[in-house]
């Protein structure tokens, strides 16, 4: 069954109001009692959380019948995400460029179909770097 | 498809709650204000709770030889 033009405006206001929310989520300042390593730390748990959306986001489109996201590009997301992740961890005051190019290279091997479904997640992960990086 | 995106939208509701509290719990006057200590422990905790998923989420995904 086609959709209706009301079903895809009511599923793109339901996307936007998520991305949305995400966003302003993502855009904090650390709290002015941390000291430096301390507010490195709380944008790096920030940024862990944006790229954990990333990850969910294809985990769940890969989830639906029919997938909307393959199995192969998820795998390659979630081993993105977990070196990504774990390279935070490690250096929550370096992780920004390997994180970045990362995400580029992710982002160059989707499908259009599956772009469509990802795009807003990256547009916010790479806001939060951006961000970050002020 | 539409129905599609709002199932993958509502399975992400979890992660959004998830970030919307951390964005705002040191906006609460009542709340303690946060100390480094506590910042890196909650940055240990997610990065050990997010890679245990990646890793779950891997092993029930074999490559497929």
């Amino acid at each position: 069954m086609m959709p209706t033009h009301a079903s895809r405006r009511r599923s793109a206001l339901v996307v936007l109001a998520l991305v949305t929310l995400a966003l302003t989520a993502a855009c904090a300042k650390a709290p002015p009692t941390l000291s430096p390593s301390g507010a490195a730390a709380f944008q790096a748990k920030r940024a862990v959380v944006v790229l954990d959306l990333v990850r969910d986001t294809a985990i769940a489109a890969e989830a639906q019948t029919p997938p909307l996201v393959s199995t192969t590009t998820t795998r390659a997301i979630v081993t993105w995400h977990r070196a990504a992740v774990a390279t935070i961890g490690v250096v929550p005051t370096g992780w920004r460029s390997a994180v970045a190019t990362g995400l580029d290279q992710v982002d160059r091997a989707l499908a259009d179909s599956e772009r469509a479904v990802l795009a807003p997640y990256l547009a916010l992960a790479r806001a939060l770097i951006a961000e970050v990086q002020r | 498809m539409n129905q599609t995106l709002i199932n993958v939208a509502i399975q992400l509701l979890p992660s959004l709650i998830e970030m919307i509290r951390s964005r705002t719990q040191h906006l609460d006057p009542a709340a303690p204000a946060p100390d480094d200590a506590a910042v890196i422990a909650a940055l240990e905790a997610a990065v050990t709770s997010s890679v245990t998923k990646d890793d779950q989420w891997l092993a029930a995904h074999p490559v497929s030889s």
